[in-house]
C-alpha cells in the first residue's frame, strides 16, 4: 500500500474521530452542556442562565443580574477586581464553593468570612449517608420562603460569619471531619451547627455564599427544596434577574478541551481569511498534477 | 499493506481510548450521584445524640434540649427502627417538658413563699408534686425505651462494636442523670413545702376585702375600689400598703386608714375586654414579713364598650415600593362609625390612613417605603379605638414586588458593518410612558447609556462595528432601569443581521477566481488529454501506414484507419493508447447500430492482418476496402 493511500485512510479516520468527539456527550462537573447527574443543564434551562466563558464578559451595568460563581480554578487579580466592580455596581454574586477558591473572592471583597474547606458530615440529618447532609435550620425568612430543607452533597461550611448575615446552618448533630475517618471523634472533630450559607450587602449589590455548589447539579437540583432555595438566593436583589453562570473557573477534561478546539475551528471557518487560506491550499493540491507536468 | 493496517489500528486504538482518557482526568469536585449513593446508618451517632439531649436536660437547658430533639425528629432513620425512635423522641420530649414545668412551678412557689402568699405557694407545690409523679413514670418508660432502642440497634448482641456499647452506656448514664435531676426537684419540693408549713405556723394570717362600686362600668367612667385589711382575729391593720392590679398589671397602691379601710377611684382604662379582674393585695414589707402572711382579694369588673368590626372589600395581593395602593373597607360598630381613624401598618410603620364616612366606609392609600426589601409581608389594617368604641384590626398577607415595565426596541433587520445604526425604543408600563429611566445598550462590544424622554422613548446612534465574518445575527442588549422605586429593572434583546460588504466582495472575488481557475484548468487538462489521446497516436505504430499501402497488410490497415477515423468522428469515442482494437470495438459497436457489425468484421480483418502469421488474402483486402468504403458512405466521410 502506497504512502498516499495510508495518508488518505489516516485522514478519514481522523475525521471520524473528530466526529465522535463532537457528538460524545460532555460529562464534566457543572458543565451546562452536561445532561448527566453532575452537569448543570437542568439549572441552565430552568433559570434561563447565560454561560460566561470569561469574567471580562460581565455586564457593565449589573443591576438586575445574578452571577453564579463556582470556583475550582484560582482567580487572578484582574478577575477579582472585575467581580468586585460587578458587586459594588449593583450585581448579585452567588458564590458557591466547597473545596475551591471561593475564599479568595470573599477576602478580596473584604468580607470577614470564608469557606472552611473541611468536610461537613451529618450522620443523622441526611439523605442516605453522612456526606449528603440535610440543612433544616434557616435564619433568613426571605431566603427560606417555601424552603423546609436543602440537601447538600459533600459540602463544607463557612467560618467567622457575623450572626446577622447567617442564612442557614447545619444541624447540631453535624460535625467537621478533621481526621478524615467519617466518624465523630470528640477530641479531634468539631461538632455543629455550622453556618453553610450567608448573605452580605456590599456597595449597591449583594453577596450570597453557599458552602456547596453541588446543589446546582442535575442530580441535586430536584432534591428537597434545593431549587426553591436557589431561586430565592438568585432573586434576592431583583425579581427575575438575568442569571450568569460562570464556566471559566471549572476544571475541564481533555474531551471538553478537544470539543472547544473543534468549536474554535468551526467558528474559524466563518472568517473569510481562513476560508481563503483553506481554499488556497486545496487549489495548490489540486493543481499539483498540472505543475508536475 | 501491513504498514497501513498497523497505522489504522493505532489510530483506532487512540480513538477508542480518547473518551475514557478524557473522563478519567484529574478533578477535585467532590460530590456523588444521590441516586446511587450508598445508604448508611451509624447507630452510635444516634445514641450519642440522645446522650447530648439527656445531658442538656440534666443541666436544665430545656430549650436547647427541645431544639435538638426537633432536629432529631428529621433524622434519617432506617424503617425497621423508625417507630421505636419516634416513640423515644416523644417520651424524651415529654420528660423534658415535665421537668421544665416542675422547675418553673418550684421557682414560682419559692417566690410566693417569699411574698408570704402561702396559699398560692401551696397550690403551686401541689401541681409540682403531681408533675413529679408523672415524670417518674415517664422516666421509667424512657428507661425501658432506651433498652428497646439498644436492642434494635444490636447493642446487646455479640456483634456489637465497642463504640456502640460505649455510646449506649453513655446514654444510660445520661438518663440516670436526668433521673437524678427529678430526684433533686423532689427534694426541693419537700423543702419548700416544709418552709411553707413553718411560715404558716409562725406568721399571722391576714384577710383583705375588695368592693367595686359599681361592678359594671363603661370605658372611661370612674369606679371606686374599697375594702378592709384585718388579721385573722378581725383586728384592723393600720397604715399598711395595698397594691391594686388590673388583670396581672400593677396599677397603683394606697395605704389603709386607722380602721384598716382603704379606698381608691379608678377611671376604667381603654382596654376593650370584659370582664376584667381587679385585685387588691397586701404583701408584708420590712419587719411585717416576720409577723403577717400576705392576703389577696379579687373582683371581676364588667367593662362596657362598643364592639367594632372591620371588613375589607378591596385589598391588594401585591404592593410596590413607593407606589400607593388603595385599600377599601367598612367599619361597623354600635358606637357610631363616622370619622373613625383607619390606619395601615407594615412592619410597625404607618403606610397610610383615612377617616370613615357616615356609613363607616373608608378608602386609604397605603404607600410602602421606597427602600423596602422585596418579599412577603403582613399588612395590618387597624381601626383605632375611640372613647367607648373598641378598635379592630385585620391582617393582609401580601407580597412586595416591583412592576416590570414593557420595553420595545426597534432596529433595522439588516445593517452593514462600519455603517451607522439607529436603535429606537420605548419604555412604558400598562400603556403609560416611563420617562427618566436609565437605558444601557450593549452591541458587539460597544455600549452606551441614555435616559428615556417624555413619552418614554429613547434612541441610540451607533456605528456598527467591523465584523470579521461575511454576515451574521448579532444581539442588541438593552437594560432599562427606571428611577421609580416600584418599577424593576428589565432587559430586552433585539437582533440585527450584520453584513460585511468588504468580506462579501472578498468572497465573491475568491469564488470568481476559483471559477476562472477551475475553468482554465479544465481547458488545460482537456488540451493535454487531447494531445495524449489523439486518434493517430491511439493506433499504435502497428496501425501506421506511411504513404501508399505497399502490400495486402498495409491495405487492410489503411482501410481500418480510414474507417476508424470516421467512427471516432461519428461516435465521439476516441481510441486510447492502452486500448486494444477489440476494446475499442466494444466501446463503439452499440453506438454504430447496424454499422457495428461491419466495423466488427473490419476489426477482425485488421486483427488477422496484424496478429496472424499469414498475410491477408486478396479476398480479405477487398472485403476490408469494401467495408471501409461502405462505412465512409454511411457515415458521410
Amino acid at each position: 500500500m502506497s504512502w498516499s493511500r495510508i495518508l488518505w485512510i489516516s485522514g478519514v479516520v481522523a475525521v471520524v474521530l473528530l466526529l465522535i468527539i463532537w457528538v460524545y456527550p460532555n460529562r464534566d462537573d457543572f458543565n451546562t452542556t452536561n445532561n448527566s447527574w453532575n452537569g448543570t443543564e437542568v439549572f441552565r434551562a430552568r433559570f434561563q442562565a447565560a454561560t460566561l466563558d470569561s469574567l471580562t464578559d460581565l455586564p457593565a451595568q449589573p443591576v438586575g443580574t445574578t452571577l453564579v460563581l463556582i470556583s475550582y480554578i484560582p482567580f487572578n487579580a484582574e478577575e477579582l477586581e472585575q467581580i468586585k466592580d460587578y458587586v459594588l455596581s449593583g450585581g448579585t454574586l452567588l458564590i458557591m464553593d466547597d473545596y475551591g477558591f471561593g475564599s479568595q473572592v470573599l477576602e478580596h471583597l473584604g468580607l470577614s468570612y470564608g469557606f472552611s474547606g473541611d468536610l461537613l458530615l451529618d450522620p443523622l440529618i441526611n439523605y442516605r449517608n453522612e456526606q449528603l447532609p440535610k440543612i433544616i435550620d434557616f435564619s433568613e425568612p426571605q431566603l427560606a420562603q417555601g424552603v423546609d430543607a436543602v440537601l447538600f452533597n459533600h459540602a463544607t461550611f463557612l467560618t467567622d460569619v457575623p450572626e446577622d448575615q447567617v442564612i442557614a446552618s447545619s444541624s447540631a448533630l453535624s460535625f467537621v471531619d478533621k481526621d478524615g475517618d467519617f466518624a465523630y471523634d470528640e477530641e479531634v472533630d468539631e461538632n455543629g451547627p455550622f453556618v453553610v450559607a450567608a448573605s452580605t450587602k456590599l456597595g449597591q449589590g449583594q453577596v450570597i455564599a453557599i458552602a456547596d455548589p453541588s446543589i446546582l447539579i442535575n442530580g441535586m437540583i430536584g432534591m428537597e427544596d434545593n431549587e426553591a432555595f436557589l431561586r430565592n438566593a438568585i432573586g434576592v436583589g431583583e425579581p427575575q434577574p438575568q442569571v450568569l453562570l460562570d464556566q471559566s473557573h471549572l476544571s475541564e477534561s481533555a474531551l471538553t478541551m478537544t470539543k472547544e478546539g473543534l468549536g474554535i475551528a468551526r467558528n474559524a471557518f466563518a472568517y473569510p481569511p481562513v476560508v481563503f487560506g483553506v481554499v488556497g491550499v486545496v487549489l495548490l493540491l489540486t493543481w499539483r498534477p498540472v505543475w508536475r507536468r | 499493506m501491513r504498514k497501513a493496517t498497523s497505522a489504522l489500528l493505532l489510530v483506532l486504538l487512540i480513538a477508542s481510548s480518547l473518551p475514557w482518557a478524557a473522563s478519567a482526568g484529574p478533578r477535585y469536585t467532590p460530590h456523588e450521584n444521590p441516586e446511587t449513593a450508598q445508604s448508611t446508618f451509624y447507630a452510635p451517632s444516634l445514641l450519642s445524640s440522645y446522650s447530648t439531649v439527656m445531658w442538656l436536660i440534666s443541666n436544665r437547658d430545656f430549650s436547647d434540649a427541645e431544639s435538638l430533639l426537633e432536629q432529631l425528629k428529621q433524622a434519617a432513620i432506617p424503617d425497621e427502627i423508625k417507630s421505636a425512635v419516634d416513640l423515644y423522641n416523644r417520651l424524651t420530649s415529654e420528660v423534658n417538658e415535665m421537668l421544665e414545668n416542675i422547675e418553673e412551678l418550684l421557682q414560682e412557689a419559692d417566690s410566693l413563699i417569699n411574698q408570704r402568699l402561702l396559699d398560692d405557694a401551696r397550690a403551686k407545690l401541689a401541681q409540682a408534686g403531681v408533675l413529679l409523679d408523672a415524670a417518674e413514670s415517664k422516666l421509667r418508660d424512657l428507661t425501658q425505651a432506651t433498652i428497646t432502642i439498644g436492642d434494635h440497634l444490636g447493642v446487646f448482641g455479640s456483634a456489637a462494636t465497642d463504640e456502640l456499647k460505649e455510646a449506649y452506656d453513655t446514654l444510660a448514664g445520661m438518663l440516670s442523670r436526668v433521673g437524678q435531676l427529678r430526684e433533686d426537684y423532689e427534694r426541693l419540693l419537700q423543702e419548700l413545702s416544709q418552709i411553707a408549713v413553718e411560715a404558716e405556723q409562725q406568721l399571722t394570717a391576714t384577710s383583705i376585702t375588695l368592693d367595686l362600686d359599681p361592678g359594671e362600668a363603661w370605658v372611661g367612667e370612674n369606679i371606686n375600689l374599697s375594702g378592709r385589711l384585718t388579721d385573722k382575729d378581725g383586728t384592723p391593720l393600720v397604715d399598711k400598703s395595698i397594691t391594686f392590679y388590673i388583670g396581672e398589671s400593677s396599677w397603683t397602691s394606697t395605704t389603709t386608714d386607722g380602721d384598716g379601710y382603704y379606698s381608691e377611684d379608678l377611671t376604667v382604662p381603654a382596654h376593650y375586654s370584659s370582664p376584667r379582674t381587679m385585685k387588691a393585695e397586701y404583701i408584708p414589707q420590712g419587719a411585717d414579713k416576720n409577723i403577717y402572711q400576705a392576703s389577696l382579694a379579687s373582683q371581676d369588673l364588667v367593662v362596657l364598650f362598643h364592639q367594632s368590626q372591620i371588613e375589607l372589600t378591596d385589598v391588594p395581593q401585591e404592593m410596590y415600593p413607593g407606589l400607593a395602593s388603595t385599600i377599601s373597607g367598612r367599619v361597623t360598630s354600635t358606637g357610631g362609625v363616622v370619622g373613625r381613624e383607619v390606619e395601615a401598618f407594615i412592619k410597625g410603620a404607618i403606610a397610610g390612613k383615612d377617616l370613615t364616612d357616615v356609613e363607616g366606609n373608608f378608602q386609604l392609600e397605603a404607600t410602602l417605603p421606597s427602600d423596602i426589601e422585596l418579599g412577603s409581608y403582613t399588612l395590618e389594617i387597624v381601626v383605632k379605638p375611640r372613647e367607648k368604641s373598641a378598635g379592630a384590626s385585620q391582617d393582609i398577607e401580601m407580597k412586595v414586588a416591583r412592576l416590570i415595565p414593557e420595553v420595545a426596541v426597534h432596529t433595522p433587520r439588516i445593517v452593514f458593518s462600519s455603517k451607522s445604526l439607529r436603535v429606537d425604543g420605548s419604555v412604558s408600563y400598562a400603556g403609560t410612558p416611563i420617562s427618566g429611566a436609565i437605558v444601557n445598550l450593549s452591541f458587539g462590544g460597544i455600549s452606551g447609556t441614555t435616559t428615556t424622554e417624555a413619552g418614554g422613548i429613547f434612541g441610540f446612534d451607533l456605528s456598527v462595528p467591523w465584523t470579521p465574518t461575511i454576515g451574521g445575527r448579532q444581539s442588541i442588549d438593552v437594560t432599562v432601569m427606571p428611577t421609580e422605586p416600584w418599577l424593576g429593572t428589565v432587559q430586552a434583546r433585539a437582533s440585527v443581521f450584520v453584513l460585511s460588504p468588504f468580506n462579501i466582495a472578498l468572497l465573491s472575488a475568491a469564488v470568481i477566481a476559483i471559477g476562472v481557475v477551475l475553468y482554465w484548468r479544465r481547458r488545460h487538462l482537456d488540451i493535454l488529454s487531447a494531445e495524449e489521446e489523439s486518434p493517430t497516436e491511439a493506433v499504435e505504430e502497428q496501425l501506421i501506414v506511411e504513404g501508399e499501402p505497399r502490400d495486402s497488410k498495409e491495405r487492410v490497415l489503411a482501410a481500418y484507419n480510414q474507417a476508424m477515423r470516421l467512427v471516432q468522428e461519428r461516435t465521439g469515442v476516441l481510441s486510447k493508447p492502452q486500448q486494444t482494437l477489440r476494446e475499442y470495438l466494444n466501446k463503439t459497436r452499440d453506438k454504430l447500430e447496424q454499422l457495428g457489425n461491419s466495423f466488427a468484421e473490419l476489426t477482425s480483418l485488421v486483427e488477422k492482418a496484424l496478429y496472424s502469421p499469414s498475410i491477408p488474402s486478396d479476398e480479405d483486402v477487398v472485403r476490408a476496402e469494401q467495408i471501409a468504403q461502405s462505412l465512409r458512405k454511411e457515415l458521410g466521410g
